[in-house]
Formats: C-alpha cells, structure tokens, sequence
C-alpha cells in the first residue's frame, strides 16, 4: 500500500556489478516506525528551532532487494546557516542498545522530517550514514508531516547516486524509489483500533465475537452494494461494465463449490458435537476452579 | 504548583483539552482552595516539594498508538525465540489517568537453566541497558518516568509469574505500584488486538506486605486468583498528527487504489488441529496445578506429623508434672515455645500463592478455549448456512 500521493517513484532495476550489493528496489515501513517518527518530530521540534528532525532507520534487507524498515530512532543534530553537526557517539550508543533488544535488525539508513531535500541532506546521507550501513547503500526516508508548509503529507523514500565529475560529499542525486506501508494481520488489527480512534480515545474492551460480528455485517454491507449494483444494472439505470460483471460470476462459482449437502451435514454434525464437548470440558475446569479456590481460603 | 508544571512537561503529549482542565484543575486548588477536590489547598511554599499527584489513584490507562504498536511488532519478532517477551513502558500519571506516551523492548532472557551467577549477570546488565534506554530517550525530549511493563502471552494466560514478578518488583520503585499491560498473542494472530492493563489489588499488597501467603493470609485478604490483579479500563489515543496520517493513508475515499484491501482472516474456519492445541495446554495447566496441590499437601502433612510429634512432647511434660505434683514435688517449668520449635524444627506453613497462580492460569486457558468454542460455533452455522443454500 502505498503512502502519501501519486508516488513518482521510478521502478528501474538498475544495472549491478557481480560482487557489489545491488540497490534496494523497494521500501517497505513498518507503522511502529513511521508512528515512532512522528512521535519524534511532535517531540523534537519544540526545541533549539530545528525545523527538521532526523534519526535512524532499522531494518532487515531482504534477498529481492527490498528494504523493511521495522524501527527507528532519533539521532541529534543541530543545524545552522553554516554546518550541520550529527553526534555519531550518541548514535551508536543507542544503536548498540536496540542491537541488544533485536539483534536481527541493523542500520538501514536515516529519516528527516523536512519536505524537501537540500545541501545538507546530501552532506548527512554520504558523511553520516552512508558509511553506517556500507558495503550496503544507505537509504533516506523523508517524511512530509504536512505540517510546516503546504506540501500534501506522505513519505518518500530515495537512494543516493554520486552526480558530477569529481564525487563530492555534497553533490549527489536522490532517486525516488517506491514506498509501501506494510504490515501482517495482528498488527492490521491494531491498525484497526487505532484509526478507529474517535475523539482522541476509545475503549478497547472488544472480544473475538465483537470482532467477528463487525466482520459479518462489513459483509452484509458488501453484499448489500453489489446487489444494489446488480438491481441497478439489470433495471438498466446504470451501465453494466463487463468486468464487474466477470468478477462477481468468478466469485459466486467459487463460493459454491464445497462438499455434497449429505457429508457436509454429518462432518456439520460431528464437528458441532467436538465443539460442545470442548466447551462443556473447559466451563466445567473453570467450576472446579472458582470452587477450588474458594476452598482454600476456608482451610 | 505541582499540576501546572506537570502539565507543561507532558505538553507535548496531551491533547489541548487535557491541558487546560489540569490547568483549571491547578488553579482551582491552589487558587481559591475551594476545588471539589478531597485533597487540601498545599501551602505555597511547599507546592514545589508536595507530590499532588501521588495521592490520586490510578483509575483509566491511557495508552499511546506508539506504544500499541510497538508491542504488536515485539509480539510478532519475538514470537518463537524466549517464554518471557516483555518491555518497559514510559509516561506520566495525570488526575487518575496513566498515561502511557512510550515503550522499548527489553532484550528476550534466553531461557536456560537459571545458575546463580548468570542470573545476576543478566540482571545487571538488563539494569544497564533500562538505565541507557532512558538516558537516550531523555536526550530528545522523551518521557522518561518508568509506569509499568508490558508483557506478551498467549492463551490468555495472565496468571504468569514472570507477569507477577515484575508487578512486585515495581511496588517500591514506582508510584502507584505500576501497572502491566498484556498483550495475547493467539488472540492477535486471529485479528483481534487484545490489550488489557492490570495492576495488583490491594488484597494481594497487604498480603506481601505480611510477607506470608500462607493459607491464613489469604482468608484474611480474600485472596482469590480473580483477585490477585485489578483490571484498568484502557483507553488509546494517538496524537492528533499520527491520526491524521493513518486516516490518510488507511482510508479508501482518500486513494482508492492504494486503500488495503480488506482482510476477513478473522472469518476462516480454524483447523481442526485447533481442539487438541487447546485442550493439550489445559490438559498441561491442570497437571502443573495439580503437582503443586500435591507438594502443599506434602508440606501440609510434614507440618501435622511435626506438630503432632511436639503436641505429645508437650502433654508428655504435662502428664510429668501432674505425676511430680501428685507426688509431692516440685514440678519442672513448662517447656517454652520456642524450645518445642528448635526442638522439633516445624516447617513453615507453604506458600499458596503458586497454586493461586496456577489455578488462575488454569481458569484463563479454560475460558479462552470456551471463547475460541464459541467463534467456532458461529462461524460453523455460517458455513452450514451458506452450503445449504447452494
């Protein structure tokens, strides 16, 4: 999933010298990390005037060349008209204590919160964290928090490459490279909960059959469009568009196919009778529990 | 005044209106003395040094969208590798609400054989890298007060000791007592993020504080398994800007193409592997419970036999001097109490409180697997439904 607006990333494979690590092709954020940045930004800007914050990315490469960012970390850095500073000790302090906690995760590249790229990215991106992360080219994450001015808010992310005759740490290009939100199916729930958030706060007392009935009638509401679309159709208000059509048919046929009605019926029952079983087994452990454990405080 | 600074500290972490009514509240306590409040107007000059906030209980956890989702990917990295998979959570109580603004992990104790040495070893260094984390977070403006820790489990079981310890260790280091919130890792892999925030109930502070859970101390405090923890309702928030993000990214109207498609994973019908998964660890919850039944009441029955074994000791005495005194003698001083202990070495009445645990943790796996029975159910009405229509 992509983030932030017509990404104008460029899907090239560039061409790679056998020996020398390709260049990532791909970058995936995990939202612990993006959530973490933004949470460094609200924090960081207050102080010193620094209108960006940057800090560090970490992450596993994978062997299809594509870069997950799984965590991040503030570095500090101060900039004015004339330098930028980045304390590298303060850096690999905290590196080697989240390399205590998840040691698989290593330096991938840096973000910053700025909405544009200038000298000073280019002069942070070879000097600072490039050698970080070598043999292996460092990425930058840029997060535009749409905050300071009108840019739309998104991330970017882009690799480096050397520009001009003689390479200097100052001059290099920044190619875009696609950038996707990921996530797996526990922390899509979480994803859940948290964009359902309202007013800045919501309970999270939800049970498995809560969220089962939320799935249920998501369902119905589906249903309930594609027979709208359907009614629609055939009464011919609407055009029908021919691969609507295909797809609803390729989905119902194989929504019917299962076992005969028979079978299904005697596997339906035996299963239902395992099902109680089990649940009558373990309401009677919970009995015997409350009644042991009142017992004891009576001896 | 205490609230007032409090409130600019976390500035950055709270919603404006939760400024302003602790700014209200502030005032209003100090200003006037005349607030609703239970608490009395604190001196001026004292206000610095008067820690306002330590005398209201916590009552709601607040935690940040950060922090959830950070727990959610610890759970999911860490998920074969150590038993004990917890962290430390930071932030701030404010007016009976915890607010919890961030976390880091703490690194997987491997889960060996526990000698000595090692032990401490792990424990210093563990001590090491907690005092690191915050020292680095404090150096970009984070918070840096330790709240409570969270842990992962599976099962629903929240009866872990390793989940107790850490509540106990935190009594004296943090104000309240701490908090711990558990995250259940088989609910997550079925699409449900479950997060719920304990703290320990007064029942079971007053029995540590006796320092004996023994089965006297626990009819004292009531102490049941559904009562060693206090649940605290939990409530999350995200800042307003990480809210704004996730609605942009997350919503369908913004960018049809790119929105997630939707995932039903929490609609499949589970294995049927799934039965014996379950039914196994109550099968393995209900034996350890029950050797532990067994070794209180070996305990039990060594502390009879030496009881009984002092008891004739003592009516032996008795019987003697009843005899001496009939004869005209003098009788011999009662043998005292504590000569009868050194002499017959009675054991200490066994702690109960590992049976407690261990039948709590026997309740929670059994209703976790009635919770999972029940899904099934439905959702094997579901299935007959839609093939009895074909």
């Amino acid at each position: 999933m992509a983030i932030g607006p017509n990404p104008s990333a460029i899907y090239l494979q560039s061409p790679s010298a056998s020996g020398v690590p390709s260049r990532p092709l791909n970058v995936t954020i995990h939202p612990a990390a993006l959530l973490s940045i933004l949470d460094h930004y609200l924090r960081g800007t207050t102080e010193g005037g620094n209108q960006r914050v940057i800090g560090t990315l970490l992450g596993i490469r994978n062997d299809n060349n594509e870069v997950e960012v799984r965590n991040s970390f503030a570095a500090l850095h101060s900039e004015t008209e004339e330098q930028i500073v980045v304390d590298m000790d303060y850096h690999r302090n905290v590196y080697d204590l989240y390399q205590k906690a998840n040691p698989r995760e290593v330096i991938v590249g840096w973000y910053s919160t700025s909405s544009e790229l200038d000298n000073y990215s280019a002069l942070v991106h070879q000097n600072f964290f490039s050698p970080e992360t070598a043999p292996n080219p460092a990425i930058h994450v840029v997060v535009n928090t749409g905050v300071q001015k009108a840019g739309e808010l998104g991330v970017k992310a882009y690799i480096s490459a050397p520009i001009g005759v003689t390479p200097r740490a100052e001059n290099c290009a920044f190619i875009p490279i696609p950038c996707e939100l990921k996530f797996g199916d526990a922390e899509r729930s979480g994803l859940d909960l948290l964009s359902a958030v309202q007013n800045n706060q919501a309970l999270t007392a939800s049970t498995e059959l809560d969220v089962l009935e939320k799935s249920l009638k998501d369902i119905i509401a589906m249903i309930d469009r594609v027979l709208a679309y359907v009614r629609s159709v055939t009464s011919g208000e609407t055009a029908g568009d021919e691969r609507i059509g295909r797809k609803l048919l390729d989905s119902l046929n194989s929504s019917l196919e299962g076992p005969e009605k028979d079978s299904m019926e005697s596997l339906f029952n035996s299963h239902l009778q395992d099902t109680l079983m089990v649940s009558y087994i373990s309401n009677l452990v919970r009995s015997q529990a409350e009644i042991s454990s009142r017992l004891v405080l009576l001896t | 005044m205490a609230s007032r600074s409090l409130a600019s500290r976390i500035a950055g972490t709270l919603a404006s209106e939760q400024q302003a009514a602790a700014a209200a509240a502030g005032a209003s306590s100090s200003g006037t003395g005349a607030g609703g409040a239970a608490k009395e107007a604190i001196p001026k000059s004292l206000a610095g040094a008067v820690d306002v906030e330590g005398e209201i209980s916590i009552e709601r956890v607040r935690v940040d969208g950060l922090v959830l989702s950070k727990i959610i990917k610890h759970g999911r990295d860490a998920k074969s590798t150590a038993s004990n998979i917890s962290g430390i959570l930071l932030g701030i109580d404010l007016q009976g609400t915890l607010e919890v603004s961030n976390s880091f992990p703490l690194p997987s104790t491997t889960g060996g054989p526990k000698g000595g040495g090692d032990d401490d070893d792990a424990k210093a260094s563990h001590a090491r890298y907690q005092a690191g984390m915050l020292r680095q977070l404090s150096f970009v403006s984070g918070d840096t007060t330790v709240v409570g820790s969270y842990h992962i489990v599976s099962m629903g079981q929240v009866y872990k000791q390793t989940i107790l310890d850490a509540l106990v260790g935190q009594i004296e280091k943090v104000r309240h007592g701490g908090i711990a919130i558990v995250h259940d890792l088989s609910q997550a892999a079925r699409g449900n993020a479950s997060f719920k925030a304990f703290r320990l109930s007064p029942g079971y502070l007053a029995a540590h504080k006796s320092g004996r859970f023994h089965a006297q101390s626990l009819a004292q405090n009531s102490l049941k398994f559904s009562e060693l923890f206090v649940e605290l309702p939990l409530q999350v928030r995200t800042s307003p800007l990480a809210s704004a993000f996730l609605k942009t990214v997350l919503s369908p109207a913004a960018s049809p193409s790119s929105a997630p498609a939707p995932t039903f994973s929490n609609l499949a019908l589970p294995a049927p592997s799934m039965h014996t998964r379950a039914l196994d660890l109550l099968l393995d919850t209900l034996d350890q419970s029950k050797s532990e039944e067994n070794n209180v009441a070996y305990q039990s029955r060594q502390i009879a036999r030496e009881r009984a074994k002092a008891d004739s000791y003592l009516a032996k005495k008795k019987d003697e001097n009843a005899q001496r005194i009939a004869q005209g003698l003098t009788p011999f001083a009662e043998p005292r109490e504590e000569e009868v202990r050194a002499l017959f070495k009675v054991p200490l009445e066994p702690s109960r409180l590992d049976s407690i645990m261990l039948m709590g943790q026997v309740d929670a796996v059994a209703k976790e697997v009635e919770l999972l029975q029940s899904v099934e159910i439905v959702k094997m009405y579901a299935a007959r439904a839609g093939s009895a229509n074909a």
